[in-house]
């Protein structure tokens, strides 16, 4: 089966400074994937390659097997975009945004859309410059619904946003995906949403993708490790597969890659009087990930 | 100035300088060499042109540099989103600062290119003519009415813009010009006595306005009416507006359809200047000269059709058509790019809701040509009908009536000065039709780069327009004029080499269809014709000018139609230089 979105040793730079460094990441149909990283990390100019506003300097990027910089009507009219910039245009009502996408996607569903404006409470007549943030983000996630995108992109779609909104918009990622089974792929920072809605899940770091992998088995493998000693101990043990490394008076914490087994026996070796292993969190894998060392330098290898 | 108000000047000053300095100081540039050339030039005719091209080019430039401090910083609920508005609205200035700086400089913005008009319609037979020679004390009095009343007339324009918004400030800028007409029919004292009130009184009202707009105060009861029936128009659409039919025609409706109003509106405030002006034409020829207490060397019959009446005819329409003719053929992409919106990707007119939809670069640029080419062709023959008929109006001197070609050559004596005038008359129309947007500065990103572009490609050609205009005329220096076949074979051969360059580029990128081709040959082959109609008109017994321009527009738009594709699409993907 063909990739929905394949990026193939992409790289791009601003100037001097690389924005992606050979990225290489694959999303098969019906997969919802969680982009994760820091400010800068290089998700929105991944997504931006996705859509065919960058070019990129080497690699290449075929969405459903096209190129969307020489074939952007085709792979444009499969997408659904919607990012943390508010880009609707404030002079419309909500009747005349329907009516403008409309225009551009055949698979338009009028009745669908009407439906998510009484969910969302947004009356025909609205005009979007006088709605609140929160109104304007179900208005931008109205429109790109309601024509039953192939692959749905969401660039941190709930970012500043309240609770309510928030749940609006996953919710709506959940119907799609449990209704029609779409693609998604959307970058946030809020990591309990990554976790409640993706499968599966890429981190990127100054531009490299540090893995890309199912959730589950992110879990998995990742396992929080705290060492107690006797006394203060300056230096953190020696432990493979430790990609990060916090300390806290006479205890050593370690985000450590590996199955458990593994990780027990390790663990066991240091040395310490006291050994805890439990599993990591998303946010303990990210905050492990993007304030340690990249993994490839660690373990030997970034995943794919 | 005091140093508080220097620094206040400075708050409302420097951005638009960050933002508009390439115009300024290319302004500048532009009217040195005017002036230089109004010295090689002998004939009075000529330099009085070019005192008027001075005068429009320093309107322009100062209309740019007040324009967004009027237009946004003190439109916080108008029209046009308030991106300026919100930076002025916290600065840590007074709400009277608010207001009489930018009345100040639209005051000035207004003033200075209208007493350079004025001055520039002085006797020439008794006052040597020199765009430096402004403050000449003949021309100071002469301005005196003409102050009052401006100050009047842009005074209220501002205060209807704060409280209703840009359609009225275009209705007022017509009703203004009426009124100006009106105004020479009356003494200068009556005019002043009106004058000062209404200025102090709009300065008032403008202060008030803008006091309300800035702490949030409630709409005026005016302007509640008006929304409701906005609504209310808006309302019954909903139901009524069937699905756009292609892409195509949503990015057409998406980029100017919610712009379109001035079509309607400007010929609504254009209607009572010209409904003045054939009033104050009938009273004239049926009463004789009426102009007690106005300086009768301004408006005696004899002088009645001399070129500094097509500067009074034009003035009050350019103000209001040239701002509707802007937003209606540039439309939301001109705007966005000036206001520097989060919407506009950087160095770009085309926002981030146009380039992710499915529509092709050809599609969004042939939309675009399509509308920008409709509006010049509809400006072109109405300015021109607009002339025509004002110079049929029957001959002054007897009953003698005759075309426009002919009254206008008998009273101006000249064929030169018909061209000229035809050309300050069309000039907008020219260089929206063409430059908007400009390709060349799509395509080479700097300002410098893209205004080296513009000179070497389009000023070669228009100083080749130019000069074959004049190269029978006595005046033009013959070495110039020696220079023309030159110039000609320049322009052709950089534009051939441009053009082979683009194509080339197209081919590679894919980016042209045999449809699209058509289309645009098509749209552009329509906006050339009209140019050379408009000029033909005027110009047909001298061959050679007509050539040289029906070869220079027509390879013109060709260029222009490839670099805007590729310029284009190189912004929607934001490719590397």
């Amino acid at each position: 089966m063909n990739s929905v979105v394949e990026f193939q040793n992409l790289s791009r730079r601003f100037g001097e400074k690389p924005a992606l460094s050979d990225v290489t990441l694959r999303l098969e149909p019906g997969t919802v994937t969680g982009l994760i990283g820091e400010n800068g990390a290089g998700k929105t100019t991944l997504i931006k390659h996705a859509l065919g506003l960058l070019v990129p300097d080497s690699g290449t990027v075929r969405m459903f097997g096209l190129d969307p910089v020489r074939e952007p009507v085709p792979v444009l009219a499969r997408i659904g975009y919607m990012s943390e910039e508010d880009t609707l245009p404030g002079w419309m009502r909500i009747h005349q945004l329907q009516r403008y996408f409309q225009g551009f996607y055949p698979t338009w569903d009028q009745v669908y859309a009407d439906q998510l404006c009484r969910d969302f409470k947004l009356g025909p007549n609205d005009r979007l410059a006088l709605l609140s943030k929160g109104q304007r983000a179900r208005a931008a996630l109205m429109s790109v619904l309601a024509y039953r995108p192939e692959l749905l992109i969401l660039d941190e779609p709930s970012s500043g946003l309240d609770p309510l909104v928030r749940r609006d918009i996953l919710g709506a990622v959940v119907r799609l995906i449990a209704e029609e089974g779409r693609t998604v792929l959307f970058s946030s920072h809020l990591l309990a949403e990554v976790d409640r809605v993706a499968d599966q899940i890429a981190m990127i770091r100054e531009g490299r993708i540090l893995f890309a992998t199912e959730i589950d088995e992110l879990k998995d493998t990742h396992h929080m490790v705290t060492f107690g000693f006797d006394f203060p101990r300056a230096v953190a043990p020696k432990l493979e597969g430790a990609v990060f490394w916090e300390r806290s008076s006479r205890t050593w914490t370690a985000l450590v890659r590996g199955e458990l087994g593994e990780v027990e026996g390790l663990a066991l070796a240091v040395g310490s009087s006291s050994v805890d292993i439990r599993a990591a969190s998303l946010e303990e894998v990210f905050i492990g990930y993007s304030k340690g060392t990249i993994l490839s330098e660690v373990s030997g290898g970034a995943a794919k | 100035m005091t140093s508080r108000a220097a620094r206040v000047f400075l708050m409302f000053a420097g951005p638009l300088w960050a933002r508009n300095r390439i115009s300024y100081l290319g302004g500048l540039a532009f009217m040195f060499l005017i002036a230089v050339a109004a010295h090689v030039v002998q004939e009075v005719a000529i330099r009085r042109w070019l005192v008027g091209l001075f005068a429009l080019t320093l309107f322009g430039l100062i209309n740019t540099m007040v324009g967004p401090m009027v237009w946004d910083a003190t439109t916080p609920n108008q029209i046009f989103k308030p991106t300026f508005a919100k930076r002025a609205q916290t600065m840590p200035v007074s709400d009277a600062e608010l207001v009489w700086f930018p009345l100040l400089l639209a005051f000035i913005c207004f003033l200075v290119p209208w007493g350079l008009f004025v001055f520039s319609t002085v006797d020439p037979l008794h006052i040597s003519i020199t765009p430096f020679s402004f403050f000449h004390k003949e021309a100071i009095s002469s301005l005196a009415y003409p102050i009052c009343f401006m100050a009047a007339w842009v005074s209220l324009a501002v205060l209807s813009q704060w409280e209703f918004g840009f359609v009225m400030f275009l209705v007022m800028l017509g009703l203004g010009g009426g009124l100006f007409v009106f105004a020479g029919d009356v003494s200068e004292a009556v005019v002043e006595q009106f004058a000062l009130p209404v200025t102090l009184a709009s300065i008032v009202g403008s202060f008030i306005a803008c006091t309300r707009a800035r702490h949030g105060f409630e709409a005026s009861a005016a302007t509640k009416f008006l929304n409701k029936i906005g609504q209310a128009i808006s309302r019954r659409k909903t139901s009524a507006r069937p699905p756009f039919r292609s892409p195509w025609l949503a990015q057409l409706w998406f980029e100017r359809g919610p712009y379109l109003w001035p079509i309607i509106l400007v010929p609504v405030a254009v209607l009572p200047f010209l409904a003045a002006f054939t009033a104050f034409s009938a009273s004239v020829f049926r009463q004789g000269d009426l102009l007690s207490g106005v300086d009768r060397s301004l408006f005696t019959p004899t002088m009645f059709w001399n070129i500094r009446l097509i500067y009074f005819i034009g003035l009050g329409p350019f103000m209001t058509v040239i701002p509707g003719f802007i937003v209606s053929a540039g439309g939301l992409p001109f705007y966005e790019m000036h206001k520097a919106d989060k919407l506009a990707l950087r160095n770009a007119s085309l926002d981030r809701l146009s380039a992710i939809r499915p529509i092709s670069t050809c599609r969004i640029v042939g939309t675009r040509l399509a509308l920008n080419a409709l509006a010049a062709v509809l400006v072109s023959f109405g300015l021109l009908y607009w002339i025509k008929s004002l110079l049929n109006v029957p001959a002054i001197e007897g009953d003698r009536q005759g075309s426009f070609y002919e009254l206008f050559s008998l009273h101006m004596g000249r064929r030169v000065e018909l061209c000229v005038a035809l050309v300050i008359l069309f000039m907008p129309v020219v260089v929206w039709s063409i430059t908007c947007p400009n390709p060349l500065r799509y395509y080479f990103g700097r300002w410098w780069r893209s205004a080296a572009g513009f000179i070497l490609f389009e000023g070669v050609s228009m100083s080749s327009i130019f000069l074959s205009y004049m190269k029978d005329h006595r005046s033009v220096n013959e070495r110039l004029v020696q220079l023309l076949p030159g110039l000609v074979v320049c322009f052709l051969l950089a534009k051939v080499l441009l053009g082979v360059k683009g194509w080339r580029r197209l081919r590679e990128t894919s980016l042209v269809s045999a449809v699209n081709l058509r289309h645009w040959a098509l749209i552009w082959s329509g906006v050339a014709a009209a140019f050379i109609g408009a000029f033909s008109y005027a110009l047909a017994p001298l061959t050679t000018p007509l050539v040289v321009t029906v070869i220079i527009l027509a390879i013109l738009p060709v260029n222009r139609i490839i670099w805007q594709v590729i310029g284009l699409d190189r912004t929607r993907h934001v490719a590397n230089g």
